[in-house]
């Protein structure tokens, strides 16, 4: 790898960046993965780069190695790469808590195949910023990709208001769990839903904290999300049984049973049949 | 008003004068004029005036007719399964399965088929294979023929498997409300009945809550 924050002091690395960024900057486009470091993604800004969202699905390419059974997200990381090489001056890799283990072999395989990689992975515990658009009364959809784009593209004051303007008093339903790779299954929601898990994390900058994955509210029926062979998977069965909540897992698009299902999730979770 | 639950292979309508007429679903397809007033399966969705999801048609009837606080039940097509677990008239889980847990009913009717069998006479086996789903069970059950056994002790035993799945993906109940095409399968009914105590409902469940629905508007 090129530069890896977990092996430097973070000073020492921050300077080493700089300078890479000054020698290497072609395109001044990068692309990355998870929620990396944030003062990494500053110093990019402030170099006036541009960034691609390697985790969104764009023309699917799938190299030859990756078993089938990989989470389509990580599929979707390597393919990008390989699409956008010549186009990327650098690819910034999340690869611990933040992200997953997978995370991190991407990043070998990225490295090991002549990728400029620098591991940026994302280590902060403390919140950067308030939990505004997860408690939002606002489209899901648009919640939930707007949070993707805070690392690099923070909430202007208008969008500050107006998601403070909007604050959910009591939800109706949660949404646990990570961004699905088809996002369109968010459309079934409820404006009301709180957004909590993984994806709340990374509105508050501490996308490692995986003990705050744990924290379940037990009385607002809860959606929890997983891709498809996603070692989160076993959070998501495990507390959807303990508390009545519905666990789904898609892999690539959403098919017609899964939101059928939540579908009916949504129409019959937390309310009472009276007997007649 | 006239309801129709709309499923992969039967069809079940109930008319303006309260009869339920069951016949194929692609007999139902050929009629193009066709029209329901409140429809539930993915066959009626472009038919229909209210098209309703098919877990909602459960949980509606179900808790129509059933007046226990707290119970389970799993309607069983012929190509998914769906359970919803009731707490205290709320319902607190649910799950549909059209993959790992599907085509139940489509594969145990065409095995019935092809070796001429009578689920009502068939006995239960004590013995199960394992099967993750009809289709993939299927080949086990061909292959332990082969090597043997009776047609009927094969299926039974396929049975066996397929009950064991459904009572595992309910999460065990001791009471199971057993509703769809499989309550008139009595080999079937039995052998659930060795995990726990299992009451049917017809396969018109679906139906009556769509009544329910219909009442509401």
């Amino acid at each position: 790898m090129l530069l890896d924050i977990t092996q430097l002091e973070k000073e020492i690395y921050y300077q080493k960046l700089k300078e890479l960024l000054k020698e290497m900057g072609h395109n001044f486009c990068v692309g990355f993965w998870g929620q990396p470091d944030q003062k990494t993604m500053d110093i990019l800004v402030e170099n006036n780069y541009h960034f691609i969202d390697l985790d969104v699905p764009q023309n699917y390419f799938k190299t030859g190695y990756i078993p089938t059974t990989t989470c389509h997200i990580i599929q979707d990381i390597i393919s990008n790469a390989f699409i956008l090489k010549d186009k990327l001056d650098f690819f910034i890799a999340t690869t611990g808590n933040d992200k997953c283990e997978q995370g991190y072999n991407v990043a070998r395989i990225l490295a090991d195949e002549g990728f400029p990689v620098i591991n940026a992975t994302n280590t902060n515990n403390n919140p950067i910023r308030p939990c505004l658009i997860s408690n939002a009364a606002i489209p899901l959809k648009t919640r939930v990709a707007r949070i993707m784009e805070l690392t690099y593209k923070p909430l202007t004051k208008e969008e500050e208001a107006y998601y403070a303007s909007h604050q959910i008093t009591v939800p109706a339903f949660i949404f646990h769990g990570v961004p699905p790779r088809d996002l369109s299954i968010l459309d079934n929601f409820p404006l009301n839903t709180r957004i909590e898990g993984w994806t709340k994390l990374v509105e508050l900058g501490i996308p490692g904290r995986q003990d705050l994955e744990w924290q379940i509210s037990t009385d607002i029926p809860t959606v929890f999300f997983t891709q498809s062979f996603c070692h989160k998977e076993l959070l998501a069965a495990y507390w959807a049984r303990q508390i009545g909540g519905l666990h789904i897992e898609a892999h690539n698009t959403i098919t017609h049973s899964t939101e059928a299902k939540l579908q009916a999730y949504l129409g019959l979770a937390g309310q009472i049949f009276i007997k007649e | 008003m006239i309801y129709c639950d709309g499923g992969s292979t039967y069809t079940k309508i109930l008319d303006n004068h309260g009869r339920v007429k069951v016949l194929p679903t692609q007999e139902m397809l050929k009629d193009k004029t066709k029209w329901f007033d409140i429809a539930t399966g993915h066959a009626t969705k472009n038919c229909c005036t209210l098209y309703v999801n098919e877990l909602i048609a459960l949980a509606q009837g179900t808790l129509s007719l059933i007046k226990d606080d707290n119970f389970t039940v799993v309607d069983i097509g012929s190509r998914d399964t769906k359970y919803i677990i009731v707490k205290n008239r709320k319902v607190v889980g649910l799950d549909w399965n059209t993959s790992c847990g599907g085509n139940l009913g489509f594969t145990l009717e065409l095995l019935g088929h092809y070796y001429n069998l009578n689920y009502n006479q068939l006995q239960p086996n004590k013995e199960k294979v394992q099967v993750t789903c009809g289709l993939l069970g299927i080949e086990k059950i061909f292959d332990e023929i082969n090597k043997g056994l009776l047609p009927g002790e094969g299926v039974a035993k396929f049975i066996h498997g397929l009950a064991f799945n459904i009572f595992q993906f309910c999460h065990s109940p001791s009471l199971l409300y057993l509703s769809g095409g499989l309550t008139e399968n009595l080999c079937f009914v039995q052998t659930l009945e060795q995990y726990c105590e299992v009451k049917t409902l017809g396969r018109d469940i679906l139906l009556k809550g769509l009544v329910e629905i219909g009442k509401k508007l």
